[in-house]
């Protein structure tokens, strides 16, 4: 029951992730600093990002590592391999919420982000981690 | 203190906080739980240690990327940062390069 319930909340708190992560991949496009409208809908999508999506990879991460310990799994290589993916989607969110900073603080960021490189990495690595769960191949 | 620097203070701050909790972790596994499990034959304690420095980098990591994207760092910066989280006493490091932002008072380069 303890082992469903922390189920449940790791596949929530990995849609809240997930979808907040998706709307910055997609808002964030390679510009200056944006005025008017745009700055508003980025101070909102910056709450947000404080209010929901990083405390829910917070979750993800914590529900995860009980669900690896319950089900003894730490050393599998189907687990480990799905780590290092979680790494970088943690790290590909880090760099979109401090671009998002950087934009809403009216600087402009270095480097351009590409959406279209962000939502194949996403994908890429959403299917990745989905199969390796699902299947847990080796 | 305008917002903006306010703000860049803030997540050096959470910078700091997140590099003393991965080094601090990092030290416990090392220096505790894994010498009780090959020395004592105790290895709950690694079996507890491990996933709290897990977590305790996974923080660090996302507070480094997320600093290091708002302010502007260098990639050789960062990874500079996040290389220190390996080594034992690696923190120490972080720790005087966030000393020396406070102390330029700016985040950015």
């Amino acid at each position: 029951m303890t082992y469903l319930l922390i189920k449940s909340l790791h596949v929530w708190a990995i849609i809240l992730w997930m979808a907040g992560v998706l709307v910055q991949s997609l808002l964030l496009r390679p510009r200056h600093a944006p005025s008017g409208p745009e700055q508003q809908t980025l101070q909102l999508l910056r709450r947000w990002d404080r209010l929901a999506t990083a405390p829910a990879m917070l979750l993800v991460w914590i529900t995860g590592l009980l669900l690896a310990a319950q089900g003894g799994w730490f050393g599998n290589r189907w687990l480990s391999l799905k780590l290092v993916i979680v790494v970088a989607l943690s790290a590909m969110h880090g760099v979109l919420a401090g671009h998002m900073r950087a934009l809403s603080e009216s600087r402009s960021p270095r480097g351009a982000l590409q959406p279209q490189i962000l939502l194949f990495s996403l994908f890429t690595m959403i299917a990745a981690i989905v199969s390796l769960v699902i299947v847990k191949p080796f | 203190m305008t917002t903006a620097s306010s703000e860049a203070a803030r997540s050096l701050r959470h910078l700091q906080l997140a590099s003393i909790f991965e080094g601090g972790t990092l030290l416990a596994l090392l220096a505790v739980a894994v010498p009780l499990k090959h020395l004592a034959g105790i290895p709950q304690v690694v079996s507890v240690a491990g996933p709290v420095h897990g977590l305790a980098f996974l923080v660090y990591l996302w507070v480094t990327m997320n600093v290091g994207a708002s302010s502007n760092w260098s990639g050789r910066e960062v990874a500079r940062l996040l290389g220190a989280a390996f080594i034992p006493f690696g923190f120490i490091s972080t720790l005087r390069f966030i000393q020396r932002r406070k102390a330029t008072g700016q985040t950015a380069p």
